[in-house]
């Protein structure tokens, strides 16, 4: 992303897995963390950390971030952000998307794990597009 | 994963974007909130990528 400096905006999406069966919290944790403005180091964590996934490693990994544990954790108790979760698996259905990850480029889909060539090779295209 | 035939056209905002497909099966219209929490980079980019993931 550093070489795109400015060019290139990267939104992220959830999108639980049915048949992940931590996943779904997690993705409202990483909502809870990002209330507190700490979204992307919570979702970069979860990434190293997965699949560990249970409320308790849940909650330590933002009490590490320095959130306060008690809201985080009553973020979590009372699912404050399942709706929103839900809202962008039902995107992701719409788009027709069934597996993981899947991307968007201006568009464009991309879907599975590619080299970073593959997203350099896109990424420039749409670049260089009038 | 539908048939996409063209992405006809794709109007981005700070907060939404929308995504119109053509499809085998006619058009569709997508709309896509952007939680600016959950995004980096800047809202002016000429590019964006969408990602939509499973942290498991």
């Amino acid at each position: 992303m550093k070489e795109y400096d400015g060019r290139v905006r990267h939104v992220f999406k959830d999108m639980p897995l049915s048949f992940h069966d931590l996943a779904r919290p997690a993705h409202e944790a990483a909502r809870c963390a990002a209330e507190a403005g700490k979204f992307w180091p919570y979702h970069d964590r979860l990434f190293q950390e997965q699949p560990a996934f249970e409320r308790d490693e849940l909650v330590r990994y933002a009490v590490d971030l320095g959130l306060d544990r008690a809201s985080f954790t009553r973020c979590l108790e009372d699912r404050r952000f399942a709706a929103a979760v839900e809202a962008d698996v039902s995107q992701a259905r719409a788009l027709g998307f069934n597996g993981t990850p899947t991307f968007l480029i201006n568009g464009r889909p991309l879907v599975g794990a590619h080299p970073i060539e593959t997203f350099r090779s896109v990424i420039d295209d749409a670049l260089s597009a009038p | 994963m539908k048939r996409i035939l063209l992405v006809a056209a794709l109007v981005v905002g700070v907060g939404s974007l929308v995504v119109l497909l053509v499809t085998p099966g006619g058009r569709a219209q997508v709309n896509i909130s952007i939680d600016p929490a959950m995004t980096r980079g800047a809202a002016t980019a000429k590019v964006t990528i969408v990602e939509f993931s499973d942290y498991q």
